[in-house]
């Protein structure tokens, strides 16, 4: 039973490397968070940065090797996922922390019907007869709007729109009432114009179950508009947590400045110039020295950030919960250098 | 559904009947034919040859003759040996039964052998079994099927009873009795090792292609998205992997089931079995042409007809063939 | 030709690539072992082929009576003799040396006519293509021992009635294979780029395919030899090949298969051993030559 404030999901001080011939990969390196039942948490950050393998960890379905979990603890309703058996993690797989990913073309099993794919998901977590589980599956499909859900339900996945693929995969990942659901970019791979629609029925329906969200993605905007917290990961770390609106207006971590510099705004002002972050995402097998954002980093003072990897701590100052992982946190009128890249908005 | 299936029908229809012309052509329009073969180094007067020739059809024009193979073929009427008379059917009638047997459980040991060792290879990679399976395969690719008959023949049948481990020797005679027909009653023994001879070629060979799409569809987004549903490792294997494997695996089968016709000729002469193979070849050496193009049309529209089978049970495995797109709404 | 930028650009391009290419393709294969060692095997036989018939001069075809079925290794037989008394191992050399020689010229002849008619089908397209290609669908659904058979039957036993068997046959793979390459080469930008600099189909033919498509076709040219040794030890041992006295290995097979090699089994063993060293090696050369000059791999271990 999850006792009043537990937190559902506890990921503490997770470290998931990679070991290859080029050397340890530490894909994720020292990483804690909480998720409250219910909430809608984000994970920010550029390709390799560590977030999908984070995901992927918790669910436990990255190979090992090469993968190795180092350290850490991953408690879902206060048991550790990374010492239960096999078979235990598999009814919570799918049954209470399900997951959504990127590719809506390949995620599905192209030599089976979606309806076949959906009941697959509840006969395996759940004892109904049949023609229950069909209903249930068209059930789920109309919830996600498919049209037609009764006849659709016998179609192939090669039959159905990349929009329509991810829905299935939501009606599919939600059908049986899961606590939590990892969406892992679920829109990079659809139309502009399918995003929005996808990303409301993911937030819907997620609501109806009283679905926990973890929301992957590079893309700020997505976290915006549906996220009550937000991390910004980077390097295989987090680099900075908070509620999502202090995130956009208080931004703390020069590399959440860069992110937030390279997007446009909803109150940009006409003159403002887009500016994206100098450099490319650090080879995650020779961490640089001290801050991984450091190299790139134009606050950078050699001596001080590639000294030492600073400290996740908590901002003062700028809404609650808000912490942040940068050595001139404590400077004097160091978070002014922020309009360097939000041209005075923040 | 229905459209993929008749483009099927009518390739395999064209492809036998190419395949007849072309053994047509071999066989009855070569310069030097049947006649002066049969002759042959005793000259025979120009007369009797001609009257020969009269006799069989072979003084009428090539396109006549073609009509007339492929008339008396669809009648069921696979003509008449040019050395002595005897119907091809009789012939056939004599030695379908045992290739056919051989054939079956040569297609059983390679299609059963193939999915077995290649699903395992690619669900243990670099098991000692996938070693093996590798090494096999290379072995069969590059070994003649009748030195392997041999080699069978005296590791598991001359040396064992010489040595009297009798639990080690497979070396009986053919089977004699059949129940339904097909499945040996009594003798048992003696199709072992004919059928794997038969078999163990394309088996490795498949078993080897079944291991690599296998291997490449594990790496496959929906494997992942399978895992994530919490289904167990072999229901995933099962049902999401193999399925999805066996796509590519159907369309080697139908050309290895073609081929194990060609193996079957060695197999019988080596295990001295009476079958379509051994009478063909033995045709051949006597240059029996009208034999050799009887049973050789047998041989290419019963190939014919397994592809057909197989390209039927494709689509049974591959809904994209199946079923089109619908426009997406 | 100064105008034509594009062309010289890309051919430069093409021809830096192809000396990096060959050089490291030349570096993978020598890194295999097992290639390695079956490039000695193949080596050593083909020595024996060479130096054999000089070595061991002499009657290898008449029979000695009393001398039959010695075992290797009595007196001077290294090899043993067989059911008729000849020295072993003076047939077997000369069977490898038949075997290599039939197998040169089926490979020549199935790959210059599967580079032909592979290569025009498919630069040319249209109907001859789908002629080449509709042929090639037809002969692939007749067992391939068949025509053989077919073509003996008609013309009776003798070395150009095997020699046009076994290329009947050989022609198709590679014609199959040629043909892909040259369709997947067509298309790619540079031969766009010299079409449109007005170079003529024989000058992109010469100059551009055929150097690009040639990877498939060395790989195919091993698997030819090998499957002609193979074929024609098929078709001698049904005693439609190569026969008696001539002392091909399928013929020393089939001496085996009929005198008794239940009670001397070297009779099996010396043309078994000797007919599968020679074709595994040269399969196991085509293994790894497909994996050197597979692109995809390139400069991996």
């Amino acid at each position: 039973m999850v006792a009043g404030n537990e937190p559902l999901l506890q990921v503490k001080d997770l470290r998931t490397y990679f070991h290859t011939e080029a050397g340890v990969v530490k894909a994720v390196d020292g990483v804690s968070f909480d998720i409250r039942a219910g909430e809608v948490v984000g994970i920010v950050g550029e390709s390799g940065s560590g977030k999908s393998v984070t995901a992927m960890t918790i669910l436990g379905l990255l190979p090992v090797p090469p993968a190795k979990i180092e350290s850490g603890q991953i408690l879902w309703k206060g048991k550790d996922l990374l010492t239960t058996s096999e078979k235990d993690l598999r009814k919570i797989r799918g049954g209470q922390i399900a997951m959504i990913f990127q590719d809506p073309m390949s995620s599905l099993n192209p030599v089976y019907t979606i309806g076949n794919q959906i009941e697959e998901m509840i006969t395996t977590h759940q004892h109904l007869s049949k023609s229950e589980v069909r209903e249930r599956a068209i059930d789920m499909l109309a919830l996600v709007g498919i049209p037609k859900p009764k006849d659709r339900v016998n179609d192939y996945p090669h039959q159905f729109s990349g929009g329509m693929r991810q829905r299935a995969m939501i009606a599919m990942a939600l059908a049986c009432e899961p606590e939590l659901l990892i969406c892992d970019e679920p829109t990079t791979a659809l139309d502009v114009t399918v995003q929005a629609q996808v990303l409301e029925v993911i937030e819907s329906s997620a609501q109806k179950f009283g679905a926990a969200i973890l929301l992957i993605t590079h893309d700020l905007g997505v976290v915006a508009g549906m996220t009550d917290r937000v991390m910004v990961m980077y390097g295989g770390q987090i680099v900075e947590r908070a509620h999502v609106d202090d995130l956009f207006y208080s931004p703390r971590m020069p590399y959440t400045w860069g992110l937030l510099g390279s997007i446009p705004r909803v109150d940009d002002t006409p003159d403002r110039r887009l500016t994206p972050i100098p450099g490319a995402p650090p080879m995650m097998s020779r961490p640089p020295a001290g801050c991984r954002f450091s190299p790139r980093c134009v606050f950078a003072v050699p001596g001080l950030c590639d000294a030492a990897v600073p400290e996740l701590v908590t901002v003062h100052g700028a809404g609650e919960d808000h912490e942040a992982r940068c050595a001139r946190l404590g400077e004097a009128g160091f978070a002014d250098n922020a309009d360097v890249f939000l041209g005075g908005l923040a | 559904m229905g459209s993929y299936l008749l483009k099927r029908f009518a390739f395999t229809v064209f492809v036998a009947w190419a395949a007849l012309t072309i053994m047509f052509l071999l066989l009855v329009a070569m310069p030097g034919d049947a006649v002066t073969a049969k002759s042959g180094e005793k000259a025979l007067g120009s007369g009797i040859e001609n009257n020969i020739r009269a006799k069989y059809g072979l003084d009428k024009p090539l396109i006549v003759q073609y009509g007339k193979f492929f008339g008396n073929l669809v009648q069921g009427d696979l003509g008449y040996s040019i050395k002595n008379d005897r119907s091809v059917n009789t012939d056939f009638k004599e030695t379908f039964k045992t290739s056919g047997r051989l054939l079956l459980w040569g297609g059983l040991v390679q299609i059963g052998g193939s999915l077995l060792l290649g699903f395992i290879s690619a669900a243990r990679k670099g098991s000692l079994l996938d070693s093996a399976t590798t090494v096999v395969s290379i072995g069969t690719q590059a070994i003649p099927v009748f030195v392997t008959g041999l080699l069978a023949q005296v590791f598991f049948g001359v040396f064992p009873s010489q040595r009297g481990w009798d639990w080690l020797s497979f070396n009986r005679f053919w089977p004699e009795k059949w129940y339904l027909g097909v499945i040996p009653n009594g003798g048992w023994k003696g199709i072992v090792l004919p059928a794997i001879v038969v078999g163990i070629v394309q088996m490795a060979f498949l078993a080897r292609l079944l291991r690599s799409s296998m291997l490449e569809v594990l790496r496959a987004d929906y494997l992942r998205t399978a895992f994530a549903k919490g289904l167990p490792r072999s229901r995933v294997l099962i049902k999401h992997a193999l399925r999805n494997a066996l796509i590519p695996y159907v369309t080697a089968a139908s050309f290895a089931l073609v081929e194990i016709f060609g193996i079957a000729v060695q197999t019988e002469t080596v295990f001295g079995l009476y079958g379509i193979g051994s009478k063909v070849a033995e045709a051949a050496l006597i240059q029996d042409a009208p034999v050799v193009l009887g049973l050789s049309a047998i041989v290419i529209i019963s190939a014919a007809l397994v592809s057909l089978l197989v390209d039927i049970s494709y689509s049974f495995l591959d809904p994209r063939i199946r079923v089109g797109e619908k426009a997406a709404t | 030709m100064t105008a034509v930028l594009p062309l010289g650009a890309e051919t430069v391009l093409v021809t830096t690539e192809q000396i990096g290419y060959w050089e490291d393709v030349r570096r993978r294969f020598f890194r295999n072992k097992l290639a390695i060692a079956a490039l000695t095997v193949l080596v050593l036989l083909v020595l024996l082929a060479i130096l054999g018939p000089i070595i061991a001069r002499g009657d290898y075809t008449t029979g000695r009576l009393g001398y039959e079925l010695k075992r290797p290794g009595d007196h001077r037989w290294i090899l043993g003799t067989d059911s008729l008394g000849r020295d072993m191992f003076k047939r077997v050399v000369r069977g490898i040396g038949i075997s290599l020689s039939l197998a040169a010229g089926v490979t020549i002849a199935t790959t210059l006519l599967g580079m032909v008619l592979g290569g025009l089908a498919g630069y040319i397209g249209g109907f001859l293509d789908t002629v080449v290609s509709r042929t090639i669908d037809a002969v692939y659904a007749i067992p391939y021992v068949l025509i053989g058979i077919a073509i003996i039957s008609i013309f009776g036993r003798s070395f150009w009635t095997l020699l046009g068997s076994l290329v009947a046959v050989g022609w198709l793979s590679t014609a199959r294979l040629f043909r892909a390459a040259v369709l997947q080469i067509r298309g790619q930008d540079f031969i766009e780029a010299a079409r449109a600099t007005g170079a003529d189909t024989k000058r992109i033919l010469l100059n551009h395919v055929v150097p690009n498509a040639l990877p498939p076709v060395i790989v195919s040219i091993a698997f030819t030899i090998a499957g002609s040794i193979l074929s024609e030890s098929i078709y001698s041992f049904l005693a439609i090949g190569f026969t008696e006295p001539r002392p091909a290995l399928g013929v020393m097979l089939l001496d085996a298969r009929k005198s008794g090699f239940e009670v001397s089994p070297h009779i099996l063993f010396v043309p078994a051993t000797v007919l599968i060293l020679l074709t595994l090696s040269i399969a196991i050369i085509g293994d790894a030559l497909r994996d050197a000059l597979d692109p995809k791999l390139r400069g991996a271990g």
